[in-house]
Order: structure tokens, then C-alpha cells, then sequence
């Protein structure tokens, strides 16, 4: 099954998201969150491209993995984290141009299911054009 | 009887159902999650509708589609299937409705 790495400034945040899509799969996905820049026992706000690398590494599998990144450095880190791949594994990985959360809940819902890695990633960028309050509904 | 009998000799078979959404979220992420999974597990073209809204009919595989319909508590849901499970996948999908089952997690 695709795998999902989630990237963002805050580690926080990923483990957040990680926590929410993570409630969505009913199968064998895994989900690892990379946020922030380690600091001591901490990390402060930034993204960290051999952080994001160890984790493809890890969690890489021939179905693939899809990365859910914020925005600005975490698409440069991403990118950059893909370059440490070998071609082979970098073929199968993927930065998903979804909004964070809601791709990460639909990619991990999607991924569950079995299906390809550019399904996942069809499904999970189809969440830029959704309507979260569809203004044809009946307002009641 | 006949012709749903042909119908359902060619794999052709479609039917319905409608259930009421009780809890008082709605029919919120995770349960549209549940519906998406068990909808999965069957080959039949399975879809809902928001009667309450007259919302458009929609896919229920997809669970973009199903937060459209925006279903509240009360809201009656028609949940349509083709094909050769078709009645299978509605029975399943309902259960998923019901208030004795409303909290557990999709059969797997």
C-alpha cells in the first residue's frame, strides 16, 4: 500500500495531521510525520530535508509514497529529500500539491483502500476544489 | 417480477434504500469514512443522495462526495447500488446507519 510522509513547519502540526489521517485507514498504511528543526528536546518552526529523507527511507515501499507537505520550504526540503533517493525509489515518491490536512485525510483514507499512488494523489488534490460549504445545497 | 428477474440474470439489478441520519453530527468525517470502505468492498456502482437537501447524487466510493451532500441529524439519505451485489452492499452500507451500530467501527 502507498505510504504517506507528512511534512510541515510545525512538528505539531504533522503529528496532528498524522493523528487525524490516521484515524481515516482501514489497512496496512503508514504515516510518518516530520515537523520543525530539532532544537535540544525540541523543535522550532522550519523543515529539514535529512529528516524528511530518513523518513522516505523508511517508510518506502515499491506501491510508493506520497509526500503532504505545507508550504514554501517544505516543498523546497521535499523536493531536495528526493534528490538523496536512488532513481528507483525516487520513481515511486511523490509531493502531492493537496492543501495539507484535507489531502492528508483523504491520501490516508484512499491509501487504505488499496489503490495506486497517483490515485491516492488524484483523490487527495481533488481537495483544492472542494467545496466545504456548497452553495447550491438548501441552507437548512 | 419477470423483468427483475432478467434484469438480475444480466448482473443489471438496481435498487434502493433510504436512512435517516441520527447522530447529532451529521453524517460527519469518519463516518463517511466507514460508508466509503464498506461501499469499496462491493463491485456494485453505489450512490447517495440527500433527499432532504435534494442534493445531486453522488458517488458514495468517494468520501469528497459524500461531505457534499452536507447530511445533518434527520436528513433521509437515499443510497442507490447496480450491479451484482447491489443488495449485499445496501444492506451493508444501512447497517452502518442504524442506531444500535451508529458508534462501532465498519465491519472489516
Amino acid at each position: 500500500m502507498v505510504n504517506l510522509v507528512i511534512v510541515s513547519h510545525s512538528a505539531r502540526l504533522a503529528e496532528g495531521v498524522k493523528e487525524l489521517a490516521g484515524s481515516m485507514i482501514d489497512g496496512d498504511v503508514t504515516i510518518i510525520a516530520v515537523g520543525g528543526i530539532a532544537e535540544g528536546d525540541d523543535y522550532r518552526l522550519g523543515t529539514d530535508p535529512m529528516r524528511i529523507h530518513a523518513a522516505l527511507e523508511e517508510v518506502w515501499s515499491e506501491a510508493g509514497v506520497l509526500l503532504l507537505v505545507d508550504l514554501g520550504s517544505a516543498v523546497l526540503s521535499a523536493t531536495l529529500a528526493l534528490d538523496f533517493l536512488t532513481p528507483e525509489q525516487r520513481a515511486t515518491c511523490l509531493i502531492s500539491n493537496a492543501p495539507l490536512v484535507e489531502g492528508a485525510v483523504i491520501a490516508a483514507l484512499e491509501a487504505g483502500l488499496g489503490h495506486s499512488l497517483e490515485e491516492v494523489n488524484q483523490a487527495a488534490e481533488a481537495t483544492a476544489q472542494f467545496e466545504k460549504i456548497p452553495r447550491s445545497l438548501n441552507s437548512y | 417480477m419477470e423483468d427483475r428477474n432478467i434484469r438480475e440474470a444480466c448482473g443489471d439489478s438496481s435498487h434502493s434504500t433510504d436512512v435517516t441520519v441520527r447522530h447529532p453530527l451529521g453524517l460527519h468525517l469518519r463516518k463517511s469514512k466507514d460508508v466509503v470502505q464498506t461501499a469499496s468492498r462491493f463491485q456494485a456502482q453505489i450512490t447517495a443522495q440527500n433527499l432532504t437537501r435534494t442534493s445531486p447524487v453522488v458517488n458514495a466510493k468517494s468520501i469528497l462526495q459524500l461531505m457534499q451532500i452536507q447530511a445533518r441529524q434527520g436528513h433521509v439519505i437515499r443510497l442507490s447500488a447496480q450491479g451484482p451485489d447491489a443488495d449485499d452492499a445496501l444492506a451493508a452500507i444501512s447497517l452502518l446507519f442504524d442506531q444500535r451500530y451508529y458508534d462501532l467501527p465498519a465491519a472489516q
